[in-house]
């Protein structure tokens, strides 16, 4: 069976974060990570992680930044607002995720275009698309968004980016089981077994890489 | 010479929250949400159905087309509201027949 992983869960309060644990165990997730508010207790078979989401502007600021929370958790995401913050972003090894803003008209100017893409393929940083960015918005903005999406997961392709697609719920109402949202992911036009990677080997294997190089960081620093 | 039928796929599917949803509310979003992601021509190849629903345990049996499950369920998974409030559609079960979904779930 697939090890299912959702890496974007946004849960506000600790209590939320038990209730979404819960829940994406009986999905059938096999690992989660949280944004934030981490659950305050484990469950068998269910390995979780902690992530960090930093929005970026500057080259300087995300330097610094990132430089500042990388022993503090397990998964780094930049969602970048500027050109500047993405290519910077790109050539950072220390990040393990990417993301682009959800409104399609800032999309135009700042996504993984072909040099972005060139970029970000040699640092093993992922590609991330979040279902929370499609769900409640008009038709229009949803067909612009799956457009551009589309070209991202192309250049994603073309340059071997690993591509993962997250909820981004920020409340159990917003999970989805992770045959859902491999259906949600043909809206991009790929098959099956890509869109079922997205949410299962790429995303577990980033978060089990991470979770033992901390895990070794600790030892040496107890050491 | 005989003709083979379509084939067909049967999900059961959940609603939560503990929302009261009537059967027409619920085939009414169904329905708007596959002709939002798909269209038209969508709704026709899909063919979907909703064979039952159950208000009151809020457990529902919609039908599709057997090459189509994928867009039926993107389609119920899409669906974020209802009447205004907030509820997420879970497939829980798929089968060929829905005598096999009975057996294998004992929910109808």
């Amino acid at each position: 069976m697939r090890p299912f992983t959702d890496l974007h869960l946004r849960p506000t309060v600790s209590e939320q974060a038990n209730d979404m644990l819960l829940l994406a165990k009986e999905m059938g997730y096999k690992h989660a990570a949280f944004v934030g508010n981490p659950p305050n207790k484990q469950i068998p078979e269910f390995t979780f992680a902690t992530r960090v989401d930093v929005e970026a502007r500057k080259q300087r600021e995300l330097i610094d930044v990132v430089g500042k929370i990388r022993k503090w958790y397990d998964i780094i995401a930049v969602k970048c607002l500027t050109k500047e913050a993405a290519r910077q972003a790109a050539k950072d090894d220390r990040i393990d995720i990417i993301l682009f803003p959800e409104d399609p008209t800032q999309r135009k100017t700042v996504w993984l275009d072909i040099h972005q893409a060139e970029l970000t393929s040699g640092t093993g940083c992922a590609y991330e698309v979040n279902l929370n960015e499609l769900l409640d918005i008009g038709a229009l903005r949803l067909s612009r968004l799956i457009t551009q999406i589309k070209k991202e997961i192309g250049n994603a392709q073309k340059h071997d980016i690993p591509v993962i697609f997250s909820s981004g719920a920020s409340s159990s109402i917003l999970m989805r089981e992770p045959k859902a949202l491999a259906a949600l992911a043909s809206l991009f036009d790929i098959d099956e077994d890509y869109a079922l990677n997205m949410i299962s080997k790429t995303p577990a294997e980033m978060l089990i890489k991470n979770l033992k190089k901390r895990e070794r960081q600790r030892n040496q620093n107890a050491g | 010479m005989p003709v083979r039928g379509i084939r067909r796929r049967y999900l059961t599917f959940t609603i939560e929250p503990n929302e009261k949803v009537e059967e027409k509310e619920i085939w009414e979003v169904i329905r708007s949400s596959i002709q939002t992601l798909y269209g038209i021509k969508g709704i026709s190849l899909i063919d979907p159905n909703l064979i039952k629903y159950d208000p009151v345990n809020r457990r529902g049996l919609v039908r599709c087309t057997h090459d189509t499950e994928r867009y039926m369920r993107c389609a119920l998974a899409y669906i974020t509201s209802i009447k205004g409030g907030a509820i997420a559609v879970r497939v829980w079960r798929t089968s060929g027949t829905i005598k096999k979904l009975r057996n294998k779930a004992n929910e109808y």
